[in-house]
């Protein structure tokens, strides 16, 4: 088993270089659920919380619980469901959570574009020809993005607005696009749109 | 009497499995199951085209015979292995191989 | 109509090297059916009854005469010479082999076209009035908003695994001629008290095993806020809509289930995160955008005209064709013209190559270049000069195309059906031709007046027959198809769904049935201006099933 890390390039691409790290096991023997979190006394001593997520839990709940978390797995038990998307990009976009989201279970090779955009950081890779694929020739999604997520860098919109600034326009428009692996966000300055 | 079609993999033309363990279009050379052995065992071949990429979605379907003409009881499976109806130009209807069981 | 940029170009190149790269890892047996059927599903690539079938996307059902002549190309090229263009104005090519669908694809990029999203569980293509940017009663073009839509659904990466299927549709006018009250999201242009125009949001409706009428979700939404209510709604659905039960899957069983008032609270608390982020839409890009669905360029033209005047005068089957099939312009001098491919014992909505030929040298030489399908399964040359509609009909008419039949009984939308679809349970191709022989005759019809006639093989309605005046039904029965009749259905703006009226009518019985059920309207109707739809709201059921099933 294989945990598959990414990372984002510079602003404008959305190729990510795949960095393979040793081998471990996907989910810690401290993950704990959504009841347990909430259940946590505040005096707890803190230590690395990981948190496992399942597909039905409400990501709006876990509000304020977060601060000792730093994994947050989220579970995929058929890639075709696809509720972990949007709980990745609540985590993200609604409760600021800049640790590690991790998407597990029946995790392939053409979904990864789609979870990076929506701002898992790692992933636990089971299938083989998946695997075989990473390590031989890393992952490249598509380079253009129409919409935004939680981490895509520009879209395609906001490049041909970017294309057309004019420096006599004097509103502002202000576009934060995060930088993996979610430190400080970078600000883009775009004249009114 | 049971046979197995299924769709070819590349080109998604309906084939049906055969005595020697091929794939035909033609369904007259279908493998005629008579028995729930036999059907079990033309089941476990195709399960393994399956893996060998062959054909996709192997279906058993009832026969009836006339002749030398096979013909699938289900209306579905019998569209299939002719072609469509209101298209006798089209589809296996329309091949040479096919005119004996048109 | 939009071009594509250099963005645009890159996306759609670089999507159908993934999808060749699929294809391969498909066939050397690195991913498997279950693995791979979906990423299939998402370009297009259906397995059907005899071969693969490529539904290949129009956007909101727009397309130049350049892309028309490579769907022919493509119809000769890669099929049997021929397409079918369907109910969400698509067209699909019935014979296609897997092995070739990366090349096709790639033709397909070369004209800026695509089967992106054309089918699993994920947003579709989406519809819009078609005749949008030509009819008089239009309060905007509703296509640059759909073509909004359509960049932003494009590979969403959130909503690429959804419960199920998403349909949106877009209308300008009050007029509703897509449908939108049965889709999972419905976008209608209106204006507010302040005389500015936004969109009025529906949302839940559908056809299928359990129809339903949307329900209103909003009654104004800013033009600039459309993507963030709309991303809103999709993001409510995909983490609340049923995954347990593929038929109760639709925004439409969770509107249904939860109730509209406590779907609409969640949607405007997530569209309230959403508002005025980076989901607004640019005034910029909806400059540019609306840029590519000006006006072309229309002459300044007297209404009338002594030629054609005197062309209708001498040549009745001209008028006929002319009276069904052209809908009045916001220009004078100008129509939109439908032509219902649709011509008698035909498959409805199939066009063979040299038609898809015809069609687009008729578009480029007639109406500005630019063509439009129906969701009616029929192709309409959106301006056209009255002047210019003499050569026009009979180009049609030597082609085949000329029937006079567009909103009567004999312009039939009618599913694949069985004869072509692995869902289905009966065939609806055969009924739609001999019901089509059965009333050939052009006076009767007329008589008749407007009636929209629809069949579906299955309970999953590709035929929309729920919004049939007349909807037939085919289902299985032993293994015997049957046929059964609903009436009284409309997807306009006067939404409703047909009442099933009896037990099923075998096939060689169910042309019998529905002429009995026209002889029934043609008796009780109050006279000749009272439509079939009129007739069957004032009298009901009743009237229909004695004759039918001589029951009281």
């Amino acid at each position: 088993m294989t945990i598959l890390r990414t990372f984002r390039t510079a602003l404008g691409g959305n190729r990510s270089d795949i960095k393979s790290i040793r081998q471990e096991t996907d989910t810690p023997a401290t993950a704990i659920d959504v009841d347990t979190l909430k259940n946590l006394k505040a005096g707890d001593t803190g230590r690395d919380l990981v948190l496992a997520l399942k597909p039905d839990d409400r990501v709006e709940e876990l509000s304020g619980l977060l601060e000792r978390v730093s994994l947050i797995t989220v579970d995929f038990p058929a890639y075709t469901d696809g509720r972990g998307y949007s709980q990745c990009y609540l985590l993200r976009e609604r409760l600021g959570f800049t640790g590690d989201v991790r998407a597990v279970g029946d995790i392939l090779l053409d979904q990864l574009d789609f979870y990076e955009r929506c701002g898992f950081s790692s992933y636990v890779v089971t299938d083989a020809p998946t695997i075989a694929r990473l390590e031989k020739a890393g992952h490249t999604g598509l380079s253009q993005t129409y919409q935004p997520s939680a981490n895509t860098g520009l879209t395609i919109i906001e490049k041909r607005i970017g294309r057309s600034l004019s420096s006599t326009d004097d509103s502002v428009l202000t576009v934060t696009v995060p930088k993996a692996p979610y430190d400080k966000p970078q600000e883009i300055q775009f004249s009114h749109f | 009497m049971k046979i197995v079609s299924a769709n070819r993999l590349l080109d998604g033309i309906v084939v049906y499995l055969t005595a020697q363990d091929t794939w035909s279009e033609d369904v007259t050379q279908a493998a005629i199951a008579e028995s729930d052995e036999e059907v079990k065992r033309l089941e476990g071949l195709a399960d393994q085209a399956v893996a060998d990429n062959l054909v996709v979605g192997p279906v058993v379907g009832a026969i009836n015979r006339d002749g030398a003409k096979v013909i699938p009881i289900r209306n579905m499976e019998r569209i299939r292995s002719l072609g469509p109806t209101i298209r006798p130009d089209l589809g296996k209807q329309a091949d040479t191989f096919r005119v004996s069981n048109a | 109509m939009y071009r594509y940029d250099e963005f645009d170009h890159q996306f759609v190149r670089e999507r159908v090297e993934q999808f060749r790269d699929q294809v391969e890892r498909r066939l050397k047996g690195d991913l498997t059916e279950d693995q791979f059927k979906p990423l299939r599903l998402q370009n297009g690539l259906y397995l059907q009854l005899h071969a693969y079938m490529l539904r290949v996307a129009i956007p909101y059902g727009t397309l130049s005469s350049r892309q028309m002549h490579k769907l022919a190309d493509l119809s000769a090229k890669y099929d049997k010479g021929y397409g079918h263009f369907t109910t969400r104005q698509n067209i699909q090519y019935n014979w296609i082999s897997l092995a070739d669908t990366p090349a096709i694809l790639e033709e397909l990029a070369e004209v800026e076209m695509h089967a992106i999203q054309t089918s699993g569980n994920c947003i579709r293509n989406v519809t819009a009035d078609h005749l949008a940017g030509a009819s008089a009663d239009e309060i905007e073009d509703p296509r640059p908003y759909a073509e909004l839509i359509r960049q932003w659904s494009t590979l969403h990466p959130e909503f690429a695994f959804l419960p199920r299927k998403f349909k949106i549709a877009v209308v300008g006018s009050e007029k509703d001629r897509a449908a939108i009250r049965f889709h999972d999201i419905g976008l209608c242009l209106v204006k507010n008290d302040e005389d500015e125009v936004g969109f009025q949001v529906h949302v839940g409706g559908g056809m299928g095993r359990s129809p339903f009428v949307a329900h209103q979700i909003r009654d104004f939404l800013p033009k600039e806020d459309l993507l963030a209510y709309v991303e809103a709604i999709l993001r409510v659905y995909n983490q609340f809509g049923r995954r347990d039960n593929k038929y109760k899957a639709r925004v439409k069983i969770l509107v249904h289930e939860a109730g509209l008032d406590e779907i609409r609270a969640a949607v405007e608390a997530e569209y309230g995160h959403l508002q005025g982020g980076r989901l607004t839409i640019p005034r910029a890009e909806q400059d540019r955008i609306l840029a590519y669905f000006q006006d072309p360029e229309f002459e300044t033209l007297s209404d009338t005209d002594i030629a054609y005047e005197r062309a209708l005068q001498e040549n009745p089957d001209f008028a006929r064709w002319v009276k069904n099939n052209t809908h009045p312009h916001k220009k004078p001098g100008y129509v939109s013209a439908t032509i219902a491919l649709k011509s008698t014992g035909e498959a409805p909505g199939d066009a063979d190559t040299h038609q898809l030929h015809v069609l687009a040298d008729l578009g480029e030489r007639y109406s500005f270049d630019e063509l439009r399908v129906s969701h009616e399964q029929n192709v309409i040359l959106p301006h056209v000069r009255k002047i210019d509609l003499i050569e026009i009909w009979a180009t049609l008419v030597d082609a085949g195309m000329g029937a006079p039949v567009s909103g009567l009984i004999a312009d039939i939308i009618a599913c694949p059906g069985l004869d072509y679809c692995a869902l289905a349970n009966a065939r609806s191709i055969p009924v739609a031709q001999e019901i089509s022989q059965r009333f050939a005759n052009l006076e009767a019809q007329q008589d008749i007046g407007p009636l929209k006639l629809k069949i579906s093989g299955c309970i999953n309605a590709c035929g929309h027959h729920h919004v049939g005046h007349i909807g037939i039904l085919g289902v299985d029965r032993k293994n015997e198809e049957l046929y059964q009749i609903t009436l009284g259905g409309s997807g306009e703006e006067d939404a409703s769904i047909g009442t099933i009226i009896g037990p099923g009518f075998p096939a060689d019985k169910i042309t019998d049935a529905v002429e009995t059920t026209v002889g029934t309207y043609l008796d009780i109707r109050q006279d000749e201006n009272e439509t079939f739809l009129q007739t069957y709201r004032r009298v009901g059921a009743t009237p229909f099933k004695e004759r039918l099933y001589g029951t009281a």
